[in-house]
């Protein structure tokens, strides 16, 4: 399949994963989570907490937070995931390979799946030792790393590594423009 | 660069426009632009070949060194 095609498709998807995640976000944040019976069967619609919060969850609650402080900065990553994505797709949809751009969003991509996994890791204990210093209180911290976590910071740094490939490959397209 | 490129002297000494020249050894008139300007990064042999029997010159006639500051930053390359 062409690359143009394929850009289009992907864009489109994405585009749909922004406005359905956007939905989420609203609902979850205005609505405080919905819970819908459909079809004999039950939807909740917004944002709940990531697997990796699930732990932290029962102490966010008990000590009056809400569940939104885990969930929250997840879509946030999500989000900007998506834009760089879409931006890097749209280039190509527009033929735009090897320009600075691309290679800028590749890189780009690259660090946010790396920070993304290692806030995965950080952010529950993190949270807990805020818990612990606005409440007084002295809970456990643990860090736990999933093999996902671990799958997620190679595959970021993978991307960062082949953004660092295309900004080599971008500048070898450039001398060969300036051999006459 | 130290490697000069000139062109232009060779071009006026046989009363040749750029256009004409670019046409006849079949490269753009925007690439021969470039090479007149001192800002191609390199020249292929048959360019050099092909505008050395136009002009009825030697390579030395069209590529002059002037050694310069910008000599230590090759070095380091």
């Amino acid at each position: 399949m062409p690359i143009v095609r394929l850009s289009q498709i992907i864009c489109g998807l994405l585009l749909l994963a922004l406005l359905f995640q956007l939905c989420c976000l609203a609902i979850g944040v205005l609505l405080q989570n919905q819970q819908l019976a459909l079809g004999g069967g039950d939807m909740q619609i917004g944002i709940y907490p990531p697997d990796y919060g699930l732990q932290v969850l029962p102490l966010l609650q008990q000590s009056g937070y809400s569940e939104l402080w885990l969930s929250l900065p997840e879509q946030c990553f999500f989000l900007l995931l998506n834009f760089w994505l879409f931006r890097l797709f749209w280039l190509y949809r527009q033929m735009q390979i090897f320009t600075r751009q691309n290679v800028q969003y590749f890189q780009l991509i690259g660090i946010l799946l790396t920070v993304w996994a290692l806030w995965q890791v950080l952010y529950p204990p993190l949270l807990v030792a805020v818990v612990n210093w606005l409440q007084h209180t002295d809970q456990t911290r643990y860090i736990t790393v999933h093999d996902y976590q671990l799958l997620l910071f190679i595959v970021g740094l993978i991307v960062w590594a082949m953004g660092r490939v295309m900004a080599y490959g971008l500048q070898l397209q450039q001398e060969q423009d300036l051999v006459i | 660069m130290p490697i000069v490129v000139e062109l232009d002297v060779m071009l006026a000494r046989r009363k040749m426009k750029a256009n004409d020249l670019a046409q006849a050894i079949g490269i753009t008139p925007q690439n021969l632009s470039v090479l007149k300007a001192g800002h191609a990064k390199a020249i292929r042999f048959s360019t050099l070949q092909k505008i050395c029997r136009h002009l009825d010159c030697q390579p030395g006639d069209l590529l002059v060194y002037r050694p310069g500051p910008e000599d230590d930053l090759v070095e380091q390359e």
